[in-house]
């Protein structure tokens, strides 16, 4: 942390973490999915998990991409947020979403480079990978990835990669 | 009601194509008949009566996702899809193949766990399922094309994200040996229900879900997946965690498991489009063979340490991808290559370099290319070729009248071509027995679905294949008592066989059901190598399929009741299916015994000339099974006591008509 840093990573006192994602690495089993849906919604549905595995076997490069929440330093979909719902988690950095303060209105994934938020199918709010913050055991897409440390991992901001 | 199931969806979609109308009813429950080979098999029975034939508008071509698809159980991406097969021979039969894919789990997400499709549509047509809004469209354009250009196309109409199901033209123009295509090569490519979609004027079916499974107790379905992950990567083939690289990919949805499938540049010669080829042990089988350096045959040894070295296919190295891209797109199934080659090279062998007046350029790639067109669009000779391996020799006769007998002469033992399966399995005793059993029962290529009794020959060792019951190694007497109840089910020869092919069958069918891959379930870890001794419990899990199950459904069930009498239930009803519609009896399970005999062995290799202690085998399995030793029929005590009673009473008329 930095003097300079933004004012809404103040609450931060670890660096950053993100997921790292290696398409090369990748089976495409979409194992990851499943588990984050399991998890997060106990229920198994694409449209319920925080990251997206697409596997196109038919295209000619980029067969495999996922899409995920990279945890921006700058978070554009922080500052655009009105309710002040979206908030860094103080140990790992990832931004979270207060489902009791979100409101639905999808300016997060407007902002998002990527657009990455995705309304809940069911709820009236947006939802995105938090890294399973709240979990002591880290993020359980790594876990029940086949391959974690390889096909998927955690990193910190500045690149540096953790189990 | 539906809308409460938890792991599968509760309902089935039924389309009449003749009607042009859908309706969807509830799936039956899952304790009674497990799932997707099991719903097969009761609609097979209830829609699929005496006389139908396999393109007649009135079978019914049946696809169901597994019941742990989508589930997020480990390897769990795979659909049953099951018909009056028109490879079977000599007569069609009651067949089921599997594959994986995304298609399983995008059926579940739609909210539906069957589709059954009956009728026959008057012009080329394809279904469109999006959750709940369906429809049967015009496929006029599509049709003629193949299955990479058919699912384009349909995923530029219907998003990327849609899953599609499609045959080529050799599904279109009823070829034996059609397949179902899905992605580049996740097929249903055995008993070639290809060209049973195909006479219902179907293209493709395509499906978008975008619901969810909902799953009982979710912590435990964690938990669950967790452990069966780690007994998988433990388990007895393929064992390790999956190696990353950047062409190995999952055939299939949720497979967390090790595997030989590999995603490679395909050059394109024959301008597809389709710069990708997904190669695993099938379709590889282009590139294999004598010209390729590294080819991987069919191992191995026999039991006297000599190698059999066996009559390879005709591998093309360089143009091998594309032929295997080609017949997937023709919509045929990879493994005509392995099977053929193997014909025609003998029967080049033999001096017969021309059928019917073709030349057997069978070195010559473009030979193969020229071939599969023929096939799949019924061509000059290829209209025979198209009418299956069996058949053809039959009207041809080009070489020695039992197909097996190409293989006699080089040495090996094997099934020959029975149902148009694999040329041959080199396997020392007792899986040669093992498989010969299993052949005899069943009514495809059943080797797919029952990997598990052979995957324990390698701890044999094949030089040192055991002669004698002192032979075999410790830690695969371990397993034999483990999973069969008996040592003796290692021993050379056929002591307890009829356990271990009962054992394997219940579990194809418990896997077939369940949506997983038979090359991990059930999950099966290996005793240390040195011999020495672990507790029995250590050797794996074998209900696997029941951890996941019942912390996805919520359903209470007894771990053991899902082999038996789950499974036993739909095995029964798939012979009575057969029973009744195709005159099914112990003459043709029968039928196998040339395929192994060779009289001139009394070693142990190959079945005597009077085959008697086959026969007296088969009678064992009969009565382990509750069937009768004349004609292999369950009794009706059988078919009451697994709650089949429509069966047991359509059985009974049967015997009284034949007096027996």
């Amino acid at each position: 942390m930095t003097s300079t840093q933004p004012a809404h990573l103040s609450a931060v006192t670890a660096a950053i973490q993100r997921l790292a994602f290696s398409a090369d690495a990748c089976r495409a089993c979409r194992a990851c999915e499943m588990a984050c849906a399991l998890t997060r919604e106990g229920a198994v549905s694409p449209s319920l998990a925080r990251i997206r595995v697409r596997f196109d076997e038919f295209a000619a490069a980029s067969v495999v991409a996922a899409s995920y929440c990279l945890q921006c330093g700058d978070a554009p979909c922080m500052g655009a947020c009105p309710t002040g719902a979206m908030t860094r988690h103080p140990r790992t950095g990832a931004v979270m979403i207060d489902a009791e303060l979100c409101i639905g209105c999808m300016r997060c994934a407007k902002a998002c480079p990527w657009g990455v938020p995705q309304r809940h199918p069911d709820r009236r709010l947006a939802i995105k990978c938090d890294l399973c913050s709240d979990l002591p055991e880290g993020p359980a897409c790594v876990r029940y990835c086949p391959l974690a440390g390889e096909a998927l991992a955690v990193e910190t901001l500045d690149g540096e990669v953790g189990a | 009601m539906s809308d409460l199931r938890c792991g599968y969806a509760g309902r089935t979609l039924k389309v009449d194509l003749s009607a042009g109308t859908t309706e969807t009813v509830e799936t039956p429950d899952p304790t009674r008949w497990l799932g997707s080979r099991g719903w097969n098999a009761l609609i097979g029975w209830d829609h699929v009566l005496p006389g139908v034939g396999p393109y007649d508008a009135e079978n019914h071509l049946v696809l169901s996702a597994g019941t742990l698809a989508g589930t997020g159980a480990p390897t769990a991406g795979r659909m049953t899809v099951s018909s009056l097969s028109p490879r079977g021979y000599p007569t069609p039969m009651w067949a089921s193949a599997t594959m994986g894919g995304y298609l399983a789990t995008e059926l579940k997400l739609a909210g539906f766990d069957t589709i059954d499709i009956y009728g026959q549509a008057n012009t080329p047509c394809y279904l469109l399922i999006e959750n709940d809004a369906i429809s049967v469209r015009d496929a006029r354009e599509l049709w003629g094309l193949g299955v990479y250009q058919t699912q384009r196309r349909l995923k530029e109409a219907h998003g990327a994200d849609c899953q599609i199901a499609a045959i080529g033209p050799a599904g279109e123009n009823r070829v034996r040996f059609a397949t179902i295509h899905h992605r580049l090569s996740n097929a249903i490519g055995n008993g070639g229900l290809g060209g049973v979609m195909g006479s219902k004027n179907l293209k493709a079916i395509v499906v978008r879900g975008t619901g969810r499974v909902r799953i009982a107790h979710p912590q435990r379905m964690l938990e669950a997946i967790q452990f069966v992950n780690q007994r998988i990567s433990t388990g007895l083939y393929y064992t390790g965690r999956p190696e990353p690289g950047p062409d190995v990919r999952a055939c299939s949805f949720g497979c967390t498991a090790r595997c030989h499938t590999r995603l490679r540049r395909s050059p394109d010669r024959y301008g597809l489009g389709v710069p990708w080829l997904m190669t695993s042990c099938v379709d590889g089988v282009w590139m294999r063979g004598e010209p390729a350096p590294g080819a991987m045959l069919y191992q191995g040894r026999d039991v006297h340490g000599q190698e059999l070295a066996i009559r390879s296919t005709r591998g093309f190295p360089e143009e091998g991808a594309d032929l295997t891209n080609l017949t997937n797109d023709l919509g045929i199934t990879n493994w005509v290559h392995h099977t053929w080659s193997h014909y025609l090279g003998a029967l080049r062998d033999m001096g017969i370099t021309e059928i019917a007046g073709q030349p057997l350029d069978i070195d010559d790639p473009d030979w193969w290319r020229r071939w599969l067109e023929d096939i799949a669009y019924r061509r000059g000779l290829g209209d025979d070729y198209a009418e299956g391996l069996s058949r053809f020799h039959d009207k041809h006769q080009p070489g020695p009248r039992y197909l097996a007998d190409f293989f006699e002469d080089a040495g090996s033992r094997g099934h020959g071509w029975h149902r148009e399966g694999r040329t041959m399995e080199r396997h020392p005793s007792p899986f040669w027995e093992h498989s010969a059993l299993l052949y005899a029962v069943s009514t495809r290529d059943v080797t797919p679905s029952t990997h598990g009794f052979f995957f324990l020959n390698p701890l044999y060792g094949y030089p040192e294949a055991p002669l004698t019951p002192e032979d075999v190694p410790a830690r695969l007497k371990q397993i034999a008592r483990v999973l069969y109840g008996s040592e003796e089910a290692a021993y050379p020869g056929t002591a307890c066989l009829e356990t271990v092919t009962m054992y394997h069958q219940h579990c194809a069918i418990l896997k077939d059901s369940m949506g997983v891959c038979d090359w991990k379930y059930p999950v099966v870890a290996l005793p240390p190598e040195d011999g020495s001794p672990v507790p029995d419990e250590t050797i794996g899990n074998v209900n696997a399929e029941w951890l996941l199950l019942e912390a996805a459904t919520g359903l209470e069930m007894d771990p053991d009741a899902l082999r038996r009498p789950a499974a036993e239930r739909v095995l029964n009803l798939e012979r009575c299916i057969e029973i009744r519609n195709n005159g099914r009896s112990r003459p043709l399970d029968e039928a196998v015994i040339p395929h192994y005999q060779w009289s001139d062995k009394t070693d142990g290799t190959h079945l005597s000339a009077d085959a008697d202690e086959f026969r007296d085998l088969l009678d064992r399995y009969y009565a382990l099974s509750g069937w009768d030793s004349t004609l292999g029929w369950p009794s009706d005590a059988k078919l009451r006591e697994l709650g089949l009673d429509s069966a047991a009473e359509t059985i009974a008329q049967l015997r009284q008509s034949a007096s027996v």
